[in-house]
């Protein structure tokens, strides 16, 4: 007996990890799936426009003809001639003349473009020009954020245990190497006395993880300010409630694990277990705490280590160009300044811009609730201050 | 030819008329500084020196929560504004429930007509632009995507009244807001 089992516990190993991995893989799937077929639609929508030479170019290079027809021999005359009138004959200008849609709308163009488009960074070296392009990208956005936004969601979940699990191993190896050195600046004779104090200094310092209070839990859900005032009573309770169910099945999993012979209980089980955790999507991130500077250094590490790889291939631009492209982009601003020439190699580093645009996405996040709680203790200053005078002692 | 195109395109300035939303002058930089921290990024006018570059970086770190804060802020209020509206008049006509999502039906129509159906008729009015280009910038820019292949106030020749600026970025502001509330509605319908 003890033979088989051990097979078959690697395989309830595997089938767990499955289950736990799926729902995020099936997001971001669906997201690739999205863009490709985007892709796909943009591409021969796009790509087969037809090129006429229009009116106005045909102007353009007429007037452009006519004024090098004038020039003279003398170069400081023709350079007023120049600036004057090549300005405004440029301001005609339109860049569908000079494109050919079937090379910059070709698969992985389009790829790009539709990238650009759900991720909303919006370069603009791409843009659709056909009527039936603009609003097939309308409804393409429409559908495309939201589900970007998902993703995002979902995986700023994972990189906020990571990020929190991080941070409190690094305070409790703070706290460690403060203990040892009061330890050994007392010279405590008492062992047990410091262990206990060591670990006394541990469990203050680590706040994520550990069961919260009920204030710190209202600090922490910020979902709690949006509500009015009567639905938060009602919501506390609810959340009181929630948590004592979470305990209590946490208590029932081990229990059932035992006689693990029936697989359609397991089955049930792992089933539950993934549906319940698609409402968990983002109660991670709101629970995130890290100091707000941290982040930032985590920001500028990050875009640094791409912006040493990037003028690898993109040789026009350095160091600097590349964070500030870099930067540009992950925010999602994208301003569309810097050109690249081989957009494709930029699209194989998607994961590293996912990854990027969810600790911009985190860092955001803490500075909103940064700002929150500044302008409350302004606020609150500024009120306190109003009221003080205004006492009256009595006499 | 290219060249000059491409120079043209990487924003060398000449000495020429341009508006003031395409130079470097207060309304100019105001609206860039605009475009930035709501992360829409046209790239009409972007910056070029070294020092112009960090300082980008620094203001929109610092930018972008603070709209983001705004933008939550706004949202709240206009929210609480509707359920307000839908409270009294289920206390003035005695309605059921139901009424409230009635009610909110009705904001949310309203709000998209005042959003996104009727400013490209005033686009249409002030940049000579068709009914559905200007429907395409409306929705291009409150989604943040900005492409920047249409932007207002950039044809010199064309005058703008002096409010228009101001009415444009006050729309930007809460068609923002109203939007990033109709999707977190939305997911949260979805959840």
């Amino acid at each position: 007996m003890a033979l088989t089992s051990q097979p078959l516990q690697g395989k309830k190993r595997c089938k767990k990890i499955f289950w736990a991995v799926f729902p995020h893989a099936c997001f971001i799937l669906s997201l690739v799936i999205y863009a490709f077929l985007g892709a796909l639609m943009f591409s021969h929508i796009e790509g087969n426009r037809k090129v006429n030479s229009s009116e106005g170019y045909r102007n353009f290079l007429q007037g452009l003809w006519s004024i090098s027809k004038n020039l003279s021999d003398n170069m400081t005359e023709n350079e007023e001639v120049f600036k004057e009138k090549i300005y405004n004959l440029l301001g005609t200008f339109e860049q569908e003349w000079f494109v050919d849609p079937k090379k910059i709308w070709n698969f992985f163009g389009s790829l790009f473009f539709c990238c650009t488009v759900f991720t909303t960074v919006g370069y603009g070296n791409t843009y659709p020009i056909t009527r039936t392009g603009k609003y097939l990208c309308m409804l393409y956005a429409l559908f495309g954020i939201p589900l970007m936004f998902l993703v995002l969601t979902d995986m700023g979940d994972i990189l906020a245990t990571v990020l929190s699990k991080c941070y409190n191993e690094f305070r409790k190896l703070q706290s460690k190497i403060l203990a040892s050195k009061l330890c050994s600046v007392f010279m405590c004779k008492k062992e047990s006395e410091t262990k206990s104090r060591r670990s006394l200094l541990m469990k203050s310092k680590v706040v994520i993880n550990e069961p919260l209070s009920i204030v710190e839990v209202l600090k922490s859900q910020s979902a709690f300010k949006r509500k009015p005032i009567q639905y938060r009573n009602a919501e506390i309770f609810e959340m009181l409630i929630a948590r004592e169910k979470e305990y209590t099945k946490l208590s029932r999993t081990k229990s059932i694990e035992r006689w693990s012979s029936c697989p359609e209980l397991e089955r049930g089980k792992t089933m539950m277990s993934v549906i319940e955790n698609f409402d968990k999507i983002g109660k991670e991130l709101e629970k995130l705490d890290v100091p707000i500077l941290l982040m930032i250094l985590v920001i500028f590490v990050y875009i640094s280590c791409a912006a040493a790889i990037l003028p690898k291939w993109e040789t026009n631009l350095d160091f600097q160009e590349a964070f500030y492209f870099c930067f540009i982009t992950l925010t999602t601003i994208g301003f569309g300044d810097t050109q690249l020439q081989h957009p494709r190699f930029f699209l194989f580093l998607s994961l590293y811009i996912i990854i990027g645009m969810e600790i911009v996405f985190i860092a955001f996040k803490l500075g909103q609730d940064r700002l929150i709680v500044f302008y409350k203790k302004v606020i609150s200053f500024c009120g306190e201050k109003k009221i003080a005078p205004k006492k009256i002692y009595p006499k | 030819l290219q060249d000059i195109i491409q120079a043209y395109k990487s924003g060398i300035t000449l000495q020429g008329n341009s508006t003031s939303l395409g130079r470097w002058d207060f309304s100019g930089s105001f609206f860039f500084s605009i475009s930035t921290i709501t992360t829409i990024g046209y790239g009409n006018l972007s910056p070029s020196t070294a020092a112009g570059r960090v300082f980008c970086i620094f203001f929109a770190l610092f930018g972008i929560p603070l709209n983001l804060v705004l933008l939550n802020s706004i949202g709240q209020l206009m929210l609480s504004g509707v359920q307000h509206c839908a409270h009294h008049l289920e206390e003035k006509f005695h309605w059921q429930k139901k009424a409230s999502l009635l009610i909110k039906i009705c904001a949310l129509l309203t709000c998209l007509l005042l959003f996104l159906l009727l400013p490209p008729v005033l686009f249409s009015a002030k940049e000579g632009w068709s009914y559905e280009e200007g429907f395409y910038y409306s929705f291009i820019t409150l989604t943040t995507i900005g492409f920047g292949d249409y932007v207002i106030g950039m044809n010199p020749d064309r005058t703008y009244p002096s409010w228009y600026k101001n009415v444009v970025s006050l729309w930007i502001l809460f068609g923002m807001a109203w939007l990033a509330l109709v999707i977190k509605f939305c997911i949260n319908l979805l959840e």
